[in-house]
């Protein structure tokens, strides 16, 4: 799947909120998202964790940061031991994903699909990846 | 004929699945002997004994060509499954509770038929999950979850600052860079902590009820149909772990039965009602693949009988069950007792594919 892309108008400032639904088996572990400028740099700190105390895997809508016309990009891990492998594949297809990024005028802009997903089977651990490139 | 009702069920299911791919689809991964609340209403199958089963989108089971069923797992509130909804568990750790009757929302309904020589009998049933208790009260269970997110994200956080030392130029957002990592994740030495998936898992106590109603065509004839058996039922699991991944569980079990059509030998028709109170027990071995149990089953009201009945199930895979029965049923209009069952019990998804 391909990167969304979105633009941004007059303002410097965005806020973001991540929330992921039909689960079903899964246990969720947290999303971070980080913000890539345009010289290239990976970022150290993400802009937003899923907080300590939420079991759902949810970023809740951030304070407005500048976004200096980079890409926010979102992790979403995941742990599958209670799942049976046979139905993995069908479990994934049916989690419902949504991006949130909101101007300084509070609008919201909503993107529903994720760009990949990976395994790692050893550590029972699935992720889901998604940049969102802010023009 | 039998073949036709065969086809003529499995399309209906594959017409169904097609119709509600929204539907749920939970795990089997845990070796149970279930049956259809449908089919158990009958008395003639493997286990009537069973709790909530996790039912895939569709489960078919078969003991004989002439005796099939189905369940079907019902959702009504998928799109506010989050985070360990699913299990019971509220969004947030400080709202974790050990008692939980969020699976309330999660029925599953059940069809079955079954034919013989002179009559056929068609059944509808549900069965629901009232109560769960986790096996760790709000701390324990508070306790666990941390401890198995936070190793996960030490886990990743080091495999992150491992990569970024290694290609400190390297993008976070590129495959590169996840490639890299993900090697280093998927070759640590640190093991996933397993305790709190098995708390979800594998609930320390469960109360389920059930409901279920049929209809009897005797001649084999449609235009013959009349009200056949009303039963409503409930069962108490409780759930202890022996060993690294073995349970043995105790069933407590109730059930009021309406029988609305006993056969009267004077007037050579289905016209007698009986109205029976059934109670008993179950205990139930799982191991990893096998599962093995003994139930009882005291009748009383219009008659006295009971059931006495070892069972065994096998997974083969994910999606394929053997299980059979063997011992004494109540007995049945033509005066036989004797129960001997060996079936499948397969689960499947729209999207499943088939590993025999």
């Amino acid at each position: 799947m391909a990167t969304s892309t979105i633009e941004i108008k007059n303002c410097e400032k965005i806020a973001t909120s991540f929330e992921l639904s039909n689960v079903q088996g899964f246990i969720p572990l947290f999303t971070r998202v980080y913000l890539e400028t345009p010289n290239g740099k990976s970022t150290e700190k993400p802009v937003a964790v899923t907080p300590p105390l939420n079991t759902n895997a949810s970023i809740i809508k951030t304070s407005p940061f500048s976004h200096y016309h980079g890409l926010l990009y979102y992790e979403t891990f995941l742990n599958y031991k209670n799942v049976d492998s046979s139905e993995l594949d069908a479990l994934i297809e049916r989690l419902d994903f949504s991006y949130k990024v909101y101007d300084c005028k509070d609008k919201a802009i909503e993107i529903k699909e994720y760009d990949n997903f990976k395994k790692i089977e050893s550590k029972k651990l699935l992720y889901f990846t998604k940049i969102i490139d802010i023009l | 004929m039998r073949n036709t009702i065969l086809l003529s069920i499995l399309i209906l299911c594959s017409h169904l699945s097609n119709a509600q791919n929204d539907s749920t689809s939970t795990d089997l991964k845990q070796i149970e002997i279930a049956s259809s609340s449908a089919l158990t209403l009958l008395d003639n199958t493997a286990a009537i004994i069973t709790s909530n089963p996790a039912v895939k989108e569709f489960n078919i089971n078969t003991e004989n060509l002439s005796k099939i069923s189905f369940d079907y797992s019902v959702i009504f509130d998928r799109k506010q499954l989050k985070g360990l909804g699913f299990y019971g568990l509220e969004g947030s750790v400080d709202k974790f509770k050990q008692v939980s009757f969020a699976r309330i929302k999660r029925p599953n309904l059940s069809g079955a038929i079954s034919q013989n020589d002179s009559t056929t009998t068609v059944a509808i049933g549900l069965n629901v999950n009232l109560l769960t208790v986790f096996s760790k009260n709000k701390k324990g269970l508070t306790d666990s979850y941390n401890k198995f997110r936070g190793t996960y994200e030490e886990m990743i956080a080091l495999a992150d600052d491992a990569t970024i030392k290694q290609h400190p130029n390297l993008q976070r957002s590129s495959q590169e860079f996840r490639d890299i990592r993900d090697k280093i994740l998927d070759t640590m030495k640190i093991e996933s902590p397993d305790e709190f998936a098995e708390i979800l898992r594998k609930p320390m106590f469960t109360l389920d009820v059930a409901a279920a109603y049929s209809l009897l065509y005797p001649d084999n004839k449609f235009s013959n149909n009349q009200s056949d058996r009303l039963g409503f039922w409930s069962t108490a699991t409780f759930s202890l772990k022996m060993g690294k991944e073995n349970y043995i569980n105790f069933y407590a079990f109730g059930r009021y039965l309406q029988d609305d059509a006993v056969y009267q030998k004077s007037l050579a028709d289905y016209s007698n009602t009986f109205n029976y109170f059934d109670y008993g027990g179950k205990t139930q071995l799982d191991f990893k693949k096998l599962s093995v149990g003994y139930e009882y089953i005291k009748r009383t009201g219009d008659g006295d009988d009971y059931r006495s009945v070892g069972l065994v199930q096998y997974k083969i895979n994910d999606n394929l069950y053997l299980r059979g029965g063997f011992g004494k049923n109540f007995e049945s209009e033509s005066g036989d007792d004797l129960m001997t069952l060996f079936g499948i019990r397969w689960g499947f998804d729209k999207k499943d594919k088939l590993e025999w």
